[in-house]
């Protein structure tokens, strides 16, 4: 008992920021071809912070690392649109590329220690992005390095700056890599799993500098992330996302109040602190080689249907957001 | 009271051992040396594992909680301070007594891909113990079996002569936990069984360890960051931070009255889902 099912495409509109379209990637290797992205849409609004969330293997690295064409190499988006800010991003050069990371796109991925280079001193690493993007002098590259120092709560910027990245602290670390990522300002900040090696009290700390770096700035943030506690207590908007495709969307408050993707429901039901026995999905991710037609959650859904196994549902509007199911959990 | 160098007995920091102590830690301190300064690791330890309880140990990073499950398996001696298993002292002195041990206390680790040999098939793996313990060859094939069935590896011809990279992140922690159980422990002492893997399948092998603690009724000291883990397995947990113990209780008494401050900073600090 479906309703008419009207796919949400997004068309990029005035306050949208990034506009995915029916995105594909996929992963070549010795064995074949795996679609990692199958169809994607999303939209990302100036100043928001949008949840990415999903276990291993759901593409939501894959997507947040093709906003910027930075796929690994066996990585090829093979349909679909990006466009940033108006551009289309899936055509752009590479000269058009640089200028759009760093400077309008910048990011923070889980390990500070793969993107901080162990042989130099944080400011010249620092002044380094700054020199690049803005042009500006060494020294006032230095200068302005400090500044963004302070302004991720580094108490002692410039005693920081003359430090090399292993005499900090993993907190420290990923604050330099947020210093680093938004000196140039940009309209966008890609943080992939930013706190998932941090200890829970720094970790704590460390997205109360997002939030308000956040709030100054009012950049958008794309937050990637395997943990629905921190996505409750730090999106506004939440995109699920399993086996390459996004399941469900909507405001955080309806998706945590309301899950309407029976996979959405039964993930938080597994967060959620546990009775007698822990909550837990049947079965296991689908591997992404031989993903069956249909519903790629259906043989592990108590809601699945004859259909699900036969046509893949799209993603369709529903209050507060939209969800690709067929039998959503009313 | 079971609690040892706790907040709450803090006026009694050495208790004597209780009859029932499965095993007892008394200020046990553990240094490594290296870069030309010493470490301590673990700080003056007072801890009791009761016979048939589960006992999570929960602090950060650096806490210290790793290597006093290394001290508690014996694959490290303390600096200071003695570990006693079944009253008896734990002296690893020779092999007959470090296989008498091994029998008893089982250790998993956080990452099966790292405890696993890559060459050495499912059924390898789980055979090793039996072997060392010199079982006969018919048993032990029914033995690989049963501990196969046991974790939930079915059928067994599907797992059996597969290697660890053919299998997914929580089969391989199953196969870790079938090779512990194979000695049929009395103790198992499981360091961040669970940190590796995706909340789905992370909470299928807590209810695989909840399901195989009450069919076989041994004890378990259960290493965690995450209070969650701590707050669905543990009947008392122990609250480390730089070495030292800071809290002990039940766990319904640390998860809702936490008396120390650090207890209470970790607890506010955890992310919260809102209600259904």
């Amino acid at each position: 008992m479906s309703p008419v099912a009207t796919e949400v495409v997004h068309r990029q509109t005035a306050t949208d920021l990034v506009a995915v379209e029916r995105l594909s990637v996929t992963y070549g290797d010795a064995s074949g071809m795996v679609p990692v992205l199958r169809e994607v849409s999303l939209a990302i609004q100036s100043g928001e912070t949008l949840a990415l969330v999903g276990e291993s293997g759901s593409g939501k690295s894959t997507l947040a690392r093709a906003l910027v064409r930075l796929l690994p190499r066996s990585g090829r988006i093979t349909g679909g649109s990006i466009r940033f800010e108006g551009c289309e991003v899936t055509t752009m050069s590479g000269r058009e590329l640089e200028a759009m990371r760093g400077a309008r796109v910048g990011f923070v991925f889980q390990d500070p220690d793969t993107y901080l280079n162990p042989l130099f001193r944080i400011g010249r690493q620092i002044a380094d992005v700054i020199i690049l993007h803005q042009g500006l002098s060494q020294s006032a590259a230095w200068r302005l390095g400090e500044q963004q120092l302070a302004r991720v709560d580094i108490r002692d910027p410039a005693h920081v700056m003359l430090a090399y990245p292993h005499q900090l602290s993993g907190g420290m670390r990923q604050r330099v890599l947020m210093a680093m990522a938004t000196s140039c300002g940009p309209a966008l900040l890609i943080a992939d799993e930013p706190t998932t090696a941090l200890d829970v009290l720094v970790q704590r700390q460390v997205l109360a500098t997002l939030a308000h770096l956040k709030r100054d700035s009012g950049m958008a943030v794309l937050l990637v992330t395997h943990d629905l506690g921190l996505v409750a207590e730090n999106a506004d908007r939440v995109a699920v996302m399993y086996a390459g495709s996004i399941v469900e969307s909507g405001s955080a408050t309806r998706i945590f109040g309301a899950p309407a993707h029976p996979y959405t429901q039964g993930l938080m039901a597994a967060a959620r602190p546990a009775g007698r026995r822990f909550a837990t999905l049947a079965g296991s991710t689908p591997d992404l080689r031989g993903l069956a037609p249909g519903c790629p959650f259906a043989p592990r859904c108590e809601r699945a249907q004859a259909r699900c196994g036969v046509d893949m549902p799209v993603l369709t509007a529903r209050a507060g957001g939209a969800v690709a199911c067929f039998n959503p959990v009313p | 009271m079971l609690q040892s160098g706790s907040m709450n007995t803090a006026t009694d920091p050495h208790p004597p051992a209780q009859g029932a102590a499965l095993l007892a830690m008394r200020a046990v301190v553990k240094r490594y040396r290296g870069d030309g300064r010493t470490v301590v690791a673990v700080d003056e330890v007072d801890l009791d594992v009761a016979a048939g309880e589960t006992l999570a140990i929960v602090g950060e990073s650096g806490s210290g909680k790793s290597t006093l499950a290394r001290l508690m398996t014996g694959l490290d001696s303390p600096s200071a301070g003695s570990v006693s298993f079944k009253g008896q002292p734990l002296l690893l002195d020779s092999l007959a007594r470090r296989r008498t041990f091994a029998r008893q206390v089982q250790l998993v680790f956080q990452s099966a891909s790292y405890s696993l040999n890559p060459l050495k098939t499912v059924r390898a793996a789980i055979e090793a113990p039996l072997d060392i313990a010199g079982m006969a060859a018919a048993q032990r094939d029914t033995r690989i079996r049963e501990l196969l069935d046991m974790v939930e590896l079915r059928p067994y011809d599907a797992f059996a002569m597969r290697y660890p990279r053919q299998l997914s992140g929580g089969q391989r922690q199953r196969v870790v936990i079938a090779r512990a159980m194979a000695m049929k422990p009395e103790l198992l002492v499981a360091d961040e069984p669970v940190s590796s893997l995706d909340v789905s399948v992370r909470n299928q092998i807590l209810n695989l360890l909840l399901d195989l603690r009450d069919q076989h009724r041994f004890s378990m000291v259960l290493i965690t960051h995450d209070l969650g883990v701590a707050r669905g397995m543990a009947d008392r947990i122990a609250v480390m931070r730089k070495g030292r113990i800071v809290e002990t209780g039940s766990a319904a008494q640390v998860l809702e009255h936490p008396q120390h401050p650090y207890t209470r900073a970790l607890l506010d600090a955890v992310p919260r889902l809102p209600g259904p």
